[in-house]
């Protein structure tokens, strides 16, 4: 990935080691499965209509 | 004093109802009703309404219930009642009575949330955040969870609402949404522009559900992410901002809709201009559907006010909806991963005040 620093300068310090932690993290992350029913009652109502 | 009229009449009511005489109680609620409104005894009508509908609720006359709180909540209209504890414990215990299957129910309740809104200069939009409280918590009561989260979601009770998305998520919900339920609810209450609430929601709900580790930092990034945004409000510095969203970006697409809230608290919070946009874009839409009631007028704001309550679509609806899939597509012009947006023009597609 990217090996441009310069973000570390503009958050907090103690944000860097969270930050950089997660990222490995996302890169491995499995995809998404699908959204529960329950989930995705919390779209706003009309949203749900167009999606269903 | 015209309180003692109503207290005869409750007498003559209550013997009414004691002798099974249902129909001619309720009617004889209305008689004297119409006669206290004709003379602008609105207090009275009130009371009489509230005590009638109550006592044939209570002898499951839901029908003639119905109809005297519908009535009540004209009152209340009519005589601009403002909205104070007692008036909310009024309005939202006959809700609570009502069988939740009687078709008059879902009317009150949009009527109910009209009235505080004409009502409470403060709550024009959305209704009173106390109100959304009350029918929050009766729907959390009779697991109507979906109805529940929408009401919480317009109250400023952080801490109901995190226990009952707790209580949502681990009886409906995925084990893979632990995070995404308050998610969720943190965007969508700042979307709302509150972020007391949202705050004090995510502490709750990650410190009480039982799959959450002690945190911050948390496992989950999301959970980190929803964090430190809560962090960077406020400050308020774009670049933060812009910094975490690029971080972030794979929990963020977990929900396509999580970009677009954060398109909106970009704005609230952090001064990214609004992206151009079509006056009727799929992002108005959504804003309004999300605020319920965004400065239109009443028939809509009924559509607009539940979630959760499907069905009907009139003309206008259709044809905003149809503007909106519309731009579904065209996604790209999101200021979120950017720093620099393109020029926005000043209209406003939504209001948020």
């Amino acid at each position: 990935q990217s090996t441009d620093n310069s973000w570390q300068s503009v958050i907090p310090q103690d944000w860097i080691p969270v930050i950089s932690q997660d990222s490995v993290r996302q890169q491995t992350q499995r995809p998404q499965p699908p959204l529960s029913d329950a989930y995705l009652q919390g779209l706003p109502a009309k949203r749900r209509r167009m999606m269903g | 004093m015209a309180a003692r009229g109503v207290e005869r009449v409750l007498a003559k009511c209550e013997a009414c109802i004691i002798e099974g005489n249902f129909y001619e109680a309720h009617q004889m609620f209305r008689t004297v009703f119409f006669r206290y409104n004709s003379q602008q005894k609105f207090a009275e009508a009130a009371d009489l309404l509230y005590r009638g509908a109550l006592i044939l609720l209570q002898h499951n006359q839901h029908t003639s219930g119905a109809d005297l709180s519908l009535l009540l909540l004209d009152v209340l209209n009519n005589a601009k009642s403002p909205v104070s504890d007692d008036t909310i414990a009024r309005v939202t215990g006959l809700f609570e009575k009502m069988d939740p299957e009687c078709p008059e129910r879902y009317p009150y309740l949009t009527k109910a949330i009209n009235w505080s809104r004409k009502v409470d200069k403060d709550h024009s939009k959305r209704g009173h955040p106390d109100l959304h409280q009350r029918f929050g918590v009766i729907f959390w009561h009779e697991r109507n969870y979906a109805q529940a989260r929408y009401h919480y979601i317009h109250s400023t009770d952080g801490e109901g609402c995190a226990q009952m998305l707790l209580e949502f998520h681990t009886s409906h919900g995925y084990p893979s949404e632990v995070d995404m339920f308050i998610t969720q609810a943190v965007l969508q209450y700042l979307c709302l522009q509150n972020k007391t609430t949202a705050n004090i929601c995510f502490e709750m709900y990650t410190q009480k559900h039982p799959k959450i580790d002690n945190g911050p930092p948390y496992r989950l990034p999301l959970l980190n992410f929803i964090w430190m945004l809560l962090v960077a409000l406020e400050g308020g510095k774009l670049a933060v901002f812009t910094v975490l969203c690029e971080k972030y970006q794979v929990s963020i697409n977990r929900d396509p809709h999580y970009k677009e809230y954060l398109d909106q608290i970009g704005q609230l919070f952090f001064g990214v201009p609004p992206p151009q946009r079509t006056p009727q874009g799929l992002f108005g839409n959504f804003l309004q559907n999300m605020l319920g009631a965004a400065g239109s007028d009443d028939e809509e704001d009924e559509e607009n006010l539940v979630a959760g309550k499907g069905a009907s679509s009139s003309g206008s609806t259709n044809s905003r909806m149809a503007s909106g899939s519309s731009s579904l597509l065209r996604d790209s012009s999101s200021p979120l991963m950017a720093t620099s947006a393109s020029p926005s023009k000043t209209e406003k597609t939504f209001d948020l005040d």
